[in-house]
């Protein structure tokens, strides 16, 4: 077994996450701005929407979870990524270069903008799937969550080599005529965001919060079924769907979403359930955000479930905005409420962590350390998630009512600027506690830890 | 039982009164807050001391680890005992906001730390020593 994460020299700087993290909120913002557009929400496949999207989902979603993943593998499996301080400034770097020209692919097409984007991003991301690949090889094997974390890092592996292929095709038709044999109309795209949203995406929360929720809120386990198959189902579930699709076999790929649905709901009603224990009743905003996500993911399965029955009824021609409000309700709902209520507690915990190493062995210095609440104020958590609250409903009727679409996306606006103002904080903090810690050990020396 | 189980049944009855002793905190009841911090607090001491005297020392007489995963265990506690000292000024204080904020550092250190044993160093200490007994038995001697 590996002992190396119990010792700090793996754990990467403060700077290394946060830049993920700090800097997720900007492309936020983009895609915040992008939403004002006129006419972005007339369908999915408009392209002011796909970049909308697509700088969401790398540029916001994607960000943060990369800064989590390098943030949290030496942790949870004992190993870190290799030269982490070095490497992961380069992949951040790339990833930012790729995500901001991404969406010119849409806006202003053309083969250059399909090189350029697609260089950065598939070069950052391929070094980040390789360097966590090896470090999952030398990793404890048995922790549930790095057992979903491989699952979730397989499924990224499919959502790019099949949005790479899709956005390749359009200007190699060689390509395309070959495609078109295996994937009929929009199936390629469906299941490219298939396997971000639900793969990707889904089993990387699942593989996270089975560790967090009860670490940090003080709830009972998720039960041992759940966090032994629930990734590995879902996971399963994904290849049945693909395998439904490519072999034309719709009644695999309609009971592969019936049984998504179900898992889906498992998970979503566990964690309700864990969070109605906790024994901590503090107020706390990321428990707030938790059950958000919880409720709005039963409301969105709920919601697709409709959007399936609408033909049926006789109503055909509502149910593509019933699918784009299911997957809004998901994606603002569900994913959006855990990255928030994670950001909260994540950036404030990291900044003592590293204040907490620098003060080590200085009793002095350990006594004037800034506690959670000095580093990000309670009062920033509960105004993040009252705005919140107000930003999703509108969110979520905009694909309705296409003329919310400008105050969803001023709220969203805020929600972002919130985000930044949030960790700005933490950060000026975090500095100014530094300066007083480095000044008190050079004053005060250290200590044998055995004298406290 | 394993030291694993059996360490971390005592992570979980630590957290328990830790958390009424902060629900009695945030309602503003510091007599019963009192008592289930200083509950809290012997507890935690038992705990560490347990870890400190009787199974590092056997988990390093075992692998000749002396300067490892023990030694940053035994700064963590460090860490935490200066935290304790806090809270108890603070819960001395009747200060709710001081407690609260300090409260919510020491649970998010304590977490983190319980997870680096029950992942990583009692699983280890489970298989190097062997049979569980006669540490146990040792832990709770030196308790009480």
């Amino acid at each position: 077994m590996n002992l190396d994460g119990l010792s700090f020299e793996n754990i990467p700087k403060f700077t290394t996450p946060l830049r993920f993290f700090a800097t997720a909120p900007i492309f936020g913002l983009l895609a915040s701005l992008l939403l004002i557009m006129p006419d972005v929400w007339l369908s999915r496949w408009q392209p002011q929407f796909i970049a909308m999207t697509h700088l969401f989902t790398l540029g916001f979603i994607a960000m943060i979870m990369f800064g989590a993943l390098i943030q949290i593998l030496p942790v949870l499996g004992g190993v870190g990524l290799p030269n982490v301080d070095k490497t992961a400034p380069i992949i951040h770097a790339l990833f930012v270069g790729g995500v901001a020209l991404f969406p010119l692919n849409f806006l202003f097409p053309s083969e250059w903008s399909v090189l350029a984007s697609l260089f950065p991003l598939i070069t950052a991301i391929g070094a980040l799937v390789v360097c966590i690949t090896w470090v999952l090889f030398k990793t404890n094997k048995g922790n549930v969550s790095i057992r979903a974390i491989r699952l979730a890092l397989m499924s990224l592996f499919v959502t790019v080599i099949s949005g790479v292929i899709q956005l390749s095709s359009y200007y190699y038709t060689d390509a395309m005529g070959l495609l078109q044999a295996v994937f009929q109309g929009k199936d390629l795209t469906n299941l490219h965001m298939a396997w971000g949203v639900l793969g990707w995406v889904v089993i990387l929360i699942m593989g996270v919060s089975f560790q967090v929720i009860p670490m940090f809120h003080v709830t009972p386990d998720f039960k041992q079924g759940i966090k032994q198959w629930l990734p590995a189902i879902q996971f399963s579930l994904l290849v049945g769907m693909t395998t439904g699709i490519m072999y034309k076999l719709s009644i695999m790929v309609w009971l592969s979403m019936v049984f998504t649905g179900i898992v889906l709901l498992v998970y979503a009603y566990s964690g309700l359930g864990l969070l109605a224990h906790r024994k901590r009743k503090v107020p706390d905003s990321t428990v707030n955000f938790w059950k958000l996500a919880f409720s709005a993911l039963i409301i969105s399965i709920a919601v697709f479930c409709i959007a399936s029955i609408l033909p049926l009824i006789g109503l055909g021609h509502r149910a593509a905005e019933a699918q784009l409000l299911a997957v809004t309700v998901f994606i603002a709902g569900f994913v959006m409420s855990v990255i928030l209520g994670m950001l909260i507690k994540i950036a404030p915990f990291l900044a003592y962590l590293h204040l907490q190493q620098s003060a080590m062995n200085c009793f002095q210095a350990m006594s004037a350390l800034p506690n959670m609440h000095e580093l990000l104020a309670p009062n920033l958590g509960k105004w993040l998630f009252k705005t919140y609250t107000i930003t999703l409903p509108v969110l979520c009727i905009v694909p309705l009512v296409h003329e919310l679409s400008v105050l969803a996306g001023l709220l969203l606006v805020s929600v972002f600027l919130q985000l930044l103002i949030l960790q700005w904080k933490t950060w000026q903090v975090y500095n100014s506690a530094q300066q007083n810690v480095d000044a008190l050990v050079e004053k005060h020396g250290v200590m044998n830890f055995d004298q406290f | 039982m394993s030291i694993n189980e059996y360490m971390s049944n005592k992570h979980r009855e630590c957290d328990d009164v830790f958390s009424q002793a902060e629900n009695f905190v945030a309602e503003d009841k510091w007599d019963e807050a009192h008592k289930h911090w200083q509950q809290f607090h012997g507890e935690l001491e038992e705990h560490l001391t347990m870890e400190e005297a009787v199974l590092f020392p056997k988990f390093e007489q075992a692998t000749g680890m002396t300067e490892g995963p023990t030694s940053v265990m035994r700064m963590e506690h460090a860490q935490m005992r200066a935290l304790c000292d806090k809270l108890a000024n603070a819960a001395l204080a009747k200060n709710k906001e001081a407690y609260l904020g300090l409260s919510e550092t020491l649970m998010i250190l304590m977490q983190q730390h319980n997870m680096k044993e029950e992942q990583m160093l009692y699983p280890m200490t489970d298989r190097v020593l062997g049979d569980s007994g006669p540490v146990i038995q040792a832990m709770e001697n030196h308790d009480s």
